[in-house]
């Protein structure tokens, strides 16, 4: 399986990310949801951003993971390709994250379709065995 | 596979029985012919429909449109009405894009006198100068202050500062204004994401279009509404932008936290609600105010840079070419208002989720030109096909809380469209048939080809058959903006 999928919504659209852990599907959540938006191999890495981020639970924490960076895009213009978690505490649904990426150029970085926000729609997040996967569904 | 119980009613109406699921407290109702409730059992909208009948202080019903389809929560082109003594409100029952919204612009031009290329120059300064698609700066950056009035004032704030006409406020649904706006209740990310996308239409299934009117289908009202065969029309579709989409997302969380501080069970977390009386449904409806009031003023900035593209195009003022609001209806909202049911007067709080409200002849809370037909709705349609006039009806306060339905509907799932159509094949297919269309990403308007909708012929036709609203007009695309 590939780190992540695109799932169909009749209006919207979703994506379901794979990991070995939790930091691995938030990145590949991360990675998944810019890929719907431009083609990541046209962005280059120019600078990161830091992001702190607590919530009220594991999957609470992914849609304010994702909804944090859809933020940036959209009022600081920036573009996202990679991201690494530099810290994750499970205990009290928290993270510290690196996103890399450049400022949004639209003669480079077309965009396919614009993600708004992401919602609660379905949303899971499991893990165990080695291996952990999200569903996660956007407003577009 | 469930058929929901679903009893015929009529033609044009079915119902869910309160009996169906033992946690609803009042029945769904469907308007739809046999096809589109079949259609609207298998795709899985219609337990959206379900859960919504299960909300504390649901009155009456959980209604459908016909243009129905599969939601966040609830379904989008849904109704439901909630008691004020013991309701509830529910962001996900608005939405995200609070206050996504229609409105349409009249000309006294004739459309076919409008020559190809001249349409294509109008078509080239509208998209100059109104803002569309990502990226999209408004040409207004508004300090923290001012966006502040523009929350608080609606569309009178713009008319004070010089965009658009003083009836202008009068022909927007609510005078462009829910006095209940609170900013201090609206966070500092949603200023962000406001203070400079005021004026600009966004991208997703927003439009502005050139329209000309091919039918009138009701004469009265038309020559109320000040409508003729052949008029150039402008359709304006979009909403609050990044503002609401942050107000919504903001209180879905305060809405996790009222779920646990009151013992609530919602269904889905999407339908996340608090009971009215509340601080936390109280600060949502003054925060959902304001992106209501934003959406409105959006609306109107961009009519503003309309008028302005006719009038350098056709060289005369906005006045001489006859360019006023028919009207401007909200589509995404959380209202209270009052209603009669069953000789009793209630007052409710009506969530319309991708519906239009529909007042009725002679209802106080319509333009006083209208309280003869009832208030103007518009149906967008399609880009390739079709899009409606219809009016307000008493059987709609009867029957939906005056509501209708809100556009076609989307039955192709976005990748499913971009799959089966080519978004440059659209767009010169388009144009042999006379539609121009501009856009941001050729490739997405694929997602939003014809295809991927339900006729809107057939939306309107039930909404008329089922009489929760009456046709007034049929119009056609002729140049399309598109986000």
């Amino acid at each position: 399986m590939r780190n992540f999928e695109v799932l169909a919504h009749t209006a919207d659209i979703g994506i379901v990310a794979c990991g070995r852990n939790v930091p691995d599907v938030f990145v590949n959540a991360a990675k998944g949801m810019f890929s719907l938006m431009t083609n990541l191999n046209n962005v280059n890495v120019l600078f990161k951003r830091r992001l702190c981020i607590k919530s009220i639970s594991q999957k609470d924490l992914l849609v304010d993971w994702l909804n944090e960076l859809l933020f940036y895009f959209e009022t600081d213009q920036t573009v996202f390709k990679d991201f690494i978690i530099n810290q994750y505490n499970p205990e009290n649904f928290s993270l510290n994250a690196t996103a890399l990426g450049e400022n949004l150029d639209l003669s480079r970085h077309p965009i396919k379709i614009q993600i708004k926000a992401c919602t609660y729609h379905k949303l899971e997040l499991v893990e165990g065995g080695q291996k952990a996967q999200a569903k996660v569904y956007f407003d577009v | 596979m469930s058929d929901f119980g679903l009893e015929k009613i009529n033609e044009y109406i079915y119902r869910i029985p309160r009996g169906y699921r033992a946690d609803m407290i009042v029945p769904g109702f469907i308007y739809a012919d046999e096809a589109l409730a079949q259609r609207a059992a298998q795709e899985g909208v219609l337990e959206q429909v379900v859960n919504v009948a299960t909300l504390p202080g649901i009155i009456r019903g959980s209604f459908a449109m016909p243009d129905i389809h599969l939601g966040y929560g609830f379904a989008v082109g849904g109704v439901a009405a909630f008691d004020v003594k013991n309701g509830i409100v529910s962001p996900g029952g608005v939405g995200f894009d609070i206050n996504c919204g229609v409105r349409l612009l009249k000309t006294n031009l004739v459309a076919a006198e409008i020559s190809a290329s001249m349409r294509q120059k109008l078509m080239h300064e509208l998209s100059r100068n109104i803002s569309y698609g990502i990226g999209g700066h408004g040409k207004v950056r508004l300090s923290q202050l001012q966006l502040e009035e523009v929350l608080y004032r609606g569309v009178p704030w713009a008319v004070s500062h010089g965009y658009g006409l003083d009836d202008d406020i009068e022909y927007c649904e609510q005078n462009g204004r829910l006095d209940t706006a609170e900013p201090n209740k609206v966070s500092e990310r949603a200023f962000q994401r406001g203070a400079n996308q005021l004026g600009t239409l966004g991208s997703g299934n927003h439009f502005l279009e050139v329209q000309e009117l091919t039918q009138i289908l009701d004469n009265n009202a038309a020559s109320i509404f000040g409508l003729f065969e052949g008029q150039l029309l402008v359709m304006i579709h979009s909403g609050s932008r990044g503002f609401g989409h942050q107000v919504c997302t903001d209180y879905l969380k305060v809405m996790a936290g009222a779920t646990a501080k009151y013992g609530l069970s919602p269904i889905d977390r999407q339908l996340a609600y608090a009971p009215l009386g509340t601080d936390e449904a109280s600060d949502y409806l003054k925060a959902m105010a304001c992106a209501m009031n934003y959406a409105w003023v959006n609306r109107h900035m961009m009519a503003h840079f309309t008028r302005e593209s006719f009038e350098f195009i056709f060289k005369k003022s906005a006045e001489a070419l006859g360019m006023d609001l028919l009207y401007d209806v909200a589509h995404n909202s959380a209202k209270l208002e009052t209603h009669q049911l069953d000789g009793e007067t209630k007052k409710a709080v009506v969530h319309r989720k991708g519906a239009t409200r529909a007042f009725a002849p002679n209802h106080p809370e319509i333009p006083q030109a209208y309280q003869g037909t009832g208030q103007p709705v518009f149906v967008p349609g399609d880009m390739g096909r079709a899009s409606y006039i219809l009016s307000g009806t008493k059987e709609a306060m009867k029957q939906t809380f005056g509501s209708t339905c809100h556009g076609a509907g989307r039955v192709l799932s976005r990748s499913r469209a971009k799959k089966q159509i080519s978004g440059n094949e659209l767009k010169q297919d388009l144009l042999a048939r006379g539609i121009i269309v501009i856009t941001s990403h050729v490739p997405s308007l694929a997602e939003e080809a014809p295809e991927a909708y339900k006729d809107v012929n057939e939306v309107v036709e039930i909404c008329d058959g089922a009489k929760i609203s009456k046709k007034v007009a049929k119009l056609r695309p002729l140049g399309v903006l598109k986000g």
